[in-house]
């Protein structure tokens, strides 16, 4: 197998959007079980509801066109899939 | 050869429970993409890349808003650590940011994965893992998707 330098790696890699990186920082306060209507950028909670589409809905009201949907786990468990 | 494109795992908190009485932090590779569906409805949503879930799936909830009707889509059994559960399916355009990747993929919607508080989606085996290369290394909290310059 072709061994790929770390340069030359690094010199392929491109810079796709910023994502979220802490959900724990961005979801403070969020109560668990909402869905969070996320900026564009990941950088902060636009809007939450306890419905999605309110949580849409409220996000375009406040000038966030394409908010990024989540919804914040109602109980303290870990996901095995 | 592709381009690559790297990421950094996000942290999810995981509250105290009787096993993990001080809680801890889960890291877990998401990215975050848009489902398109055929007349362009758009939804903006994260997903976890999930090699052991083998088709590409998301809560149903997000079928609804994307104006799928439930009544219209295929079911198929899905198994899970809840148990057994329909999950219905529907083809749905996956749009990663910068325009670098579209998949177009027969996405699962699932009634369970709203059930358990998931609110977001897993890119599995058929529709991610066959369309690009993906490297995880955990440890350094990194993750590459490689993408074919034709995808």
């Amino acid at each position: 197998m072709m061994e790929v330098s770390s340069t030359e790696l690094r010199s392929e890699m491109a810079a796709m959007a910023p994502m979220v990186l802490d959900f724990a920082k961005l979801l403070e306060g969020v109560p668990p079980g909402a869905w969070v209507a996320v900026s564009a950028d990941g950088e902060r909670v636009v809007a939450y509801s306890a419905e999605m589409q309110q949580a849409i809905r409220l996000a375009i009201e406040a000038g966030e066109d394409r908010p990024l949907v989540f919804r914040v786990p109602s109980t303290p468990s870990t996901f095995v899939f | 050869m592709g381009t690559r494109y790297k990421f950094q795992y996000s942290t999810f908190p995981c509250p105290a429970n009787a096993a993990f009485p001080n809680g801890h932090t889960a890291k877990r590779p998401a990215l975050n993409l848009d489902l398109v569906s055929a007349d362009n409805k758009r939804l903006s949503c994260f997903a976890i890349i999930d090699s052991g879930a083998d088709h590409c799936t998301f809560p149903l909830s997000f079928a609804t808003q994307l104006g799928f009707d439930p009544l219209k889509m295929k079911g198929s059994a899905a198994a899970g650590l809840g148990g057994i559960s329909n999950t219905l399916y529907w083809p749905v355009r996956l749009e990663f940011p910068g325009g670098a990747l579209q998949l177009d993929v027969y996405a699962g919607f699932s009634a369970s994965m709203d059930a358990i508080g998931a609110g977001f989606g897993l890119l599995g085996q058929c529709g991610f893992f066959d369309r690009v290369n993906i490297s995880f290394n955990q440890r350094d909290g990194t993750f590459i998707v490689e993408v074919d310059q034709a995808a």
